[in-house]
């Protein structure tokens, strides 16, 4: 009883403090203005061990240095945030003065589209950016009066590109007899089925994420051009999806299911799991991003190395996520110089010397033998405009509707033709819901 | 059919309260395998929060190599190193105890006025007004967050936690009342009726005699509230963009990235974070023998 | 006075609690109104829940990708669209699903859960130990849900998965697709929600298990009632009160539930485990159509709300049933 009593005298006495204190923090934390010129706010939400997060968070030390009357704050928040709510955080009154926003029409070509980000062809023009972010790793930062992408103004500042490769662990290849990794398709379906054969699944893969997802469209990059994937990205001309490049490549993703070189049971396998399957040596093949590759490093306990999908036309990949100035935002000009300040040689080389890929960094300052690979390997498929981005960027619900479909595949409840004939209606009747 | 006697008279009460009856014929056997199922029962409730105590305490190449389940090389603190440095804890729990609290005793507050006026004050159309009031629980969250981020906004709370209170505290009173106006049912009759010989007003009657009675439920209601506020992640994300007002909820949700998430960080930090809502409910939970109907203990 | 020891000496003292006597048959007490009492709630209630609530519906009647966009009048479209959507017929049918993982499963196992820790352990081996026992079945209520997926998904995984890891050891290769069969996902799900969900029952009946008269148990051990015969006769009628509670509430939970869903599978696999909360989410904030599901929304909380009348009126029903 007497404990009862003493708990609820701690309760109230909980409460009464609480409430002191909440009027304290409430009072203090309206007071805050963002327009004041005096707090800049970045908004980001990279992971704290990536590339990206530390070469940036390095950058604001030197940015204070040469704003020391500005209190800079660096906010993370998460990539899930972002994707949802960002149409409706920029409309409030209190929006961060520059923000990382997801690439890609449902996000920042709506962002774009509403007004809700600015127009940031003027600065692109001043400072030049367009020279450090040329060709294909532009064409997610530009959108057009209906926000898609491929053409139209500027809107965001990408930082770094990302690439689709293969990571091979280089002792288990050597435990199989495999000396180099391959350097052509049938080399590679070679070496996958040495593997298989041995009893091992070759590839590490998971259908509850990216990974069938992006092994597939792998496959359909190998064997398109240009032309086809642009019509595809940008809504543009009549692309087909089931013939060509479209439908062979789902062919061959189908075979290598039947062959069994993906493994079995995959719909629900998530990428953490993917990624486990991998770094316990258990399958010696992933394809994963870029962005594993930190990870793989930090947790690999054997010797690896990465390789390009050999002899493919077009690789899977694309340029990161943007730089964005909030319409709202009451520091612009702080916020144009924040931007130029990450595509800096300096900021640009932090981030390649860990692993980040940059956009308009300088390969030949990394040291690390397979950092520098694996920007190279980068470097080639950008140099010779051989991306072909993701293949849900194009409509709305394509990645529910991809996704399901790789977990179908994998199932075997579908076969790859009713699966490119399904995409084809789906994607049809998305464009013309975007267009109309 | 045994007559069903929901409360008795004070005066005839020969047991103490709580009331523990005496001890059953011990047949050895029978309830050692009754004690073994429902202890093998809370093994297998526990065992996931088992696997999130240990994930927390792996190394990230241990569990990348070996998986969860897997007997740890060692143990290490360093997930809640990293979770400590990458996300502002103490700033977080504070505006998560914060804002709990606040929306438990709001809450409790609401629910009590509003259930008095309806279980003892008998308004009419009792039933029609807890009806509507638990149409309050039955809307998803996503239908009302765009009308509420532009209402708060307009009233200038938008980014104070008093915007998440508010809502938290409507949207919880909303069962509260519905509990509260039930229980009232069980409320002894003798006591309203001494109270009117005293002359007692509404509001004596209310904190004098009525709450007095209640504790034991109001406090069952206080913890729920606690508990389902403190792991509300939705409203409270849209709500509180400024770092300073970040939840442990908020906070835990930066650790996953895009693509990946550091899973032993996420653990570390999970564990944590539901740390003191364990503490809150072992040390309420005495509160819960009272029970959650009235006049049971007097 | 006189009238109120009469009618309990007509020996249904139940009728007497659930008429709940009113100090209005005598004189009424003295102060405001009792609607004062209630402008907080009604206040609040408005605000938070049926303005926005108004709005969802009038939004429900447009077509509108969120944020700036323009707005373009639709009338009933969204509905008739619904009524066409397949998705949405079938995360309906998975709402049934939802209920028995939820609801139906929750409070069985939580009622004799209560009633053998209060009535059988707790006399046997003491209170503390119903105490222990009880905080490791709530356990599960406090874990986020977000870490609890992540566990549970580890759980389920397929190779190398707790679950299958056991079967594994007992001589069962190649153990089910736990998350990746679209006929296995939804029970894989259901599992997930019933150990979470168990321990709200469990809370709720043991403390009004408290509230039931020791004397009553006694008398019918001594009739010669084993521990089942009073668990029916005497402890279940006795907490009428709170299983209602505990049914509508879970309900209500079950017709909402989305985030374990969003967690384990996203929909999948191959669509097999769409939820109506967890689609109307879906047309909000990743496709854009908030229009649409505004409609969703609205559809789904009118269903739930007339679910919950009907629940309401049972409920009362039964309660004046007992008088009679």
């Amino acid at each position: 009883m007497r404990t009862t009593r003493t708990a609820r005298r701690l309760l109230a006495g909980i409460v009464a403090t609480a409430l002191v204190g909440v009027g304290l923090v409430g009072c203090a934390s309206s007071g805050g203005d963002s327009s004041d010129g005096k707090t800049f706010t970045i908004w980001q939400y990279e992971a704290k061990d990536s590339a990206q997060y530390q070469s940036w968070r390095d950058a604001v030390t030197t940015f204070k240095e040469k704003h020391p009357d500005v209190d800079v704050k660096l906010v993370s928040t998460s990539f899930d945030n972002m994707q949802k709510n960002a149409k409706l955080l920029l409309t409030g009154n209190k929006v961060p003065d520059v923000v990382e926003v997801n690439k890609g029409n449902a996000d920042a070509g709506q962002l774009a589209s509403q007004g809700l980000i600015e127009n940031l062809d003027p600065q692109v023009q001043k400072y030049g950016w367009d020279e450090k972010v040329k060709g294909a790793m532009s064409s997610l930062a530009r959108y057009d009066r209906n926000g898609n992408a491929g053409s139209g103004s500027w809107y965001g500042v990408p930082n770094i590109g990302e690439v689709i490769v293969w990571f091979y662990n280089k002792d288990a290849f050597a435990k199989a007899g495999i000396t180099e990794a391959p350097t052509t398709m049938d080399e590679l379906e070679r070496d996958m089925q040495t593997f298989k054969d041995q009893g091992t699944t070759p590839v590490a893969s998971g259908a509850n994420a990216f990974g069938a997802l992006w092994t597939w469209y792998s496959l359909v990059s190998a064997k398109a051009d240009r032309k086809l994937i642009d019509n595809y990205m940008f809504l543009k001309g009549s692309p087909s999806l089931d013939s060509g490049a479209f439908a062979g490549g789902t062919e061959q993703f189908q075979q290598w299911i039947d062959k069994g070189y993906l493994g079995s049971k995959l719909a629900g396998v998530t990428g953490d799991q993917m990624d486990a399957t991998w770094l316990s040596g258990k399958s010696p093949l992933i394809v994963e991003d870029s962005a594993a590759f930190n990870r793989f490093k930090a947790d690999a306990k054997f010797d690896w190395g990465t390789f390009t999908l050999p002899g493919a036309s077009l690789n899977a990949g694309s340029s990161g996520h943007l730089w964005a100035v909030p319409t709202k935002s009451g520091n612009k000009e702080l916020a144009y110089d924040w931007i130029n300040t990450t595509l800096s040689s300096q900021v640009q080389n932090a981030i390649g010397k860990r692993a980040g890929l940059p956009l308009a960094g300088d390969p030949s300052v990394i040291s690390d033998p397979q950092t520098k690979a694996l920007t190279q390997q980068f470097a080639d498929v950008v140099d010779k405009d051989q991306i072909s981005f993701f293949p849900d960027y194009p409509v709305p619900g394509l990645l529910d509707f991809q996704q399901s479909g790789m977990q179908a595949m994998v199932n075997k409840t579908k076969t790859a033709d009713e699966f490119t004939k399904e995409l084809q209606a789906f994607y049809s009747k998305g464009k013309k819901q975007v267009d109309g | 059919m045994v007559t069903l006697i929901e409360t008795r008279p004070p005066a005839e009460q020969t047991s103490p309260a709580p009331r523990q009856p005496r001890p059953a014929h011990k047949r050895g056997a029978v309830r050692w395998v009754v004690l073994g199922i429902a202890i093998l029962t809370g093994v297998v409730m526990a065992s996931p929060f088992l696997v999130l105590v240990l994930t927390a305490f792996r190394t990230q190449s241990d569990y990348a190599a070996n998986g969860p389940f897997s007997v740890p090389d060692q143990l290490t603190l360093s997930a809640f190193g990293r979770y400590l440095r990458d996300v502002d804890f103490p700033l977080a729990l504070w505006n998560s105890v914060a804002i709990s609290l606040l929306v438990a005793v709001i809450g409790v507050l609401i629910s009590l006025l509003a259930s008095y006026a309806i279980g003892v004050g008998k308004i009419r159309g009792a039933t029609l007004v807890t009806g509507v009031l638990l149409f309050a629980t039955m809307l998803p969250q996503e239908a009302i967050i765009y009308p509420l981020f532009h209402g708060a906004q307009a009233l200038g709370l938008r980014d104070s936690i008093w915007s998440v209170v508010i809502i938290f505290a409507v949207l919880q009173a909303a069962f509260g009342t519905y509990l509260l106006g039930s229980v009232f049912g069980t409320f002894p009759p003798s006591l309203l009726e001494a109270a009117r010989l005293d002359g007692a007003n509404r509001w004596q009657v209310l904190w004098q005699v009525v709450f007095p009675v209640m504790r034991p439920t109001l406090s069952v209601l206080l913890i729920f509230f606690f508990i389902w506020t403190w792991n509300e992640f939705y409203i409270p994300v849209v709500m509180l963009t400024d770092p300073a007002n970040q939840t442990v909820p908020i906070a835990l949700s930066t650790l996953r990235g895009q693509l990946s998430t550091d899973i032993t960080e996420l653990n570390a930090g999970s564990l944590l974070s539901l740390l003191p809502t364990l503490l809150f409910f072992l040390f309420f939970q005495r509160t819960l023998t009272r029970g959650i109907t009235a006049g049971a203990v007097k | 006075m006189t009238s109120d020891t009469s009618l309990r000496s007509r020996g249904s003292a139940s009728r007497a609690a659930a008429d709940r006597v009113t100090p209005t048959r005598g004189r009424p007490f003295r102060g405001v109104s009792y609607w004062w009492y209630l402008t907080p709630i009604i206040v609040g209630f408005t605000a938070v829940v049926l303005v926005p609530f108004a709005v969802n519906v009038y939004t429900s009647f447009f077509q509108w990708k969120g944020g700036l966009a323009p707005m373009s009048w639709y009338g009933l479209g969204n509905y008739t669209d619904l009524l066409h959507d397949d998705l949405f017929w079938e995360s309906f049918r998975n709402t049934a699903f939802m209920i028995v993982a939820i609801v139906v499963v929750p409070t069985v196992i939580g009622l004799v859960l209560a009633a053998v820790l209060f009535d059988y352990l707790g006399r046997t081996f003491g209170p503390r130990a119903a105490s222990v026992l009880r905080a490791t079945y709530y356990l599960p209520q406090i874990v986020p849900i977000a870490v609890a997926g992540v566990v549970w998904s580890w759980i389920l995984n397929t190779q190398g998965g707790a679950i299958n890891s056991i079967l594994g050891a007992v001589g069962i290769e190649n153990g089910p697709d736990w998350l990746g069969d679209p006929k296995l996902a939804l029970f894989s799900i259901m599992l997930m929600l019933v150990w979470g969900q168990i321990g709200y029952p469990v809370i709720i009946f043991m403390s009004a298990l408290q509230r039931v008269d020791p004397e009553l148990h006694e008398a019918a051990e001594m009739d010669g009632a084993n521990w089942w015969h009073r668990f029916r006769a005497i402890s279940i009628p006795q907490i009428r009160p709170e299983v209602f509670i505990v049914v509508l509430t879970a309900t209500v939970g079950a017709l909402k539930v989305f985030a374990p869903v969003l967690i384990l599978t996203n929909g999948g696999p191959e669509s097999s485990t769409y939820v109506p909360s967890y689609y109307s989410y879906l047309n909000f904030f990743q496709l854009s159509r908030v229009g649409y599901g505004s409609a969703l929304s609205t559809v789904l909380t009118v269903i739930i709300f007339i679910i919950a009348a009907v629940l309401l009126w049972w409920q009362r029903r039964s309660v004046r049933n007992l008088e009679d």
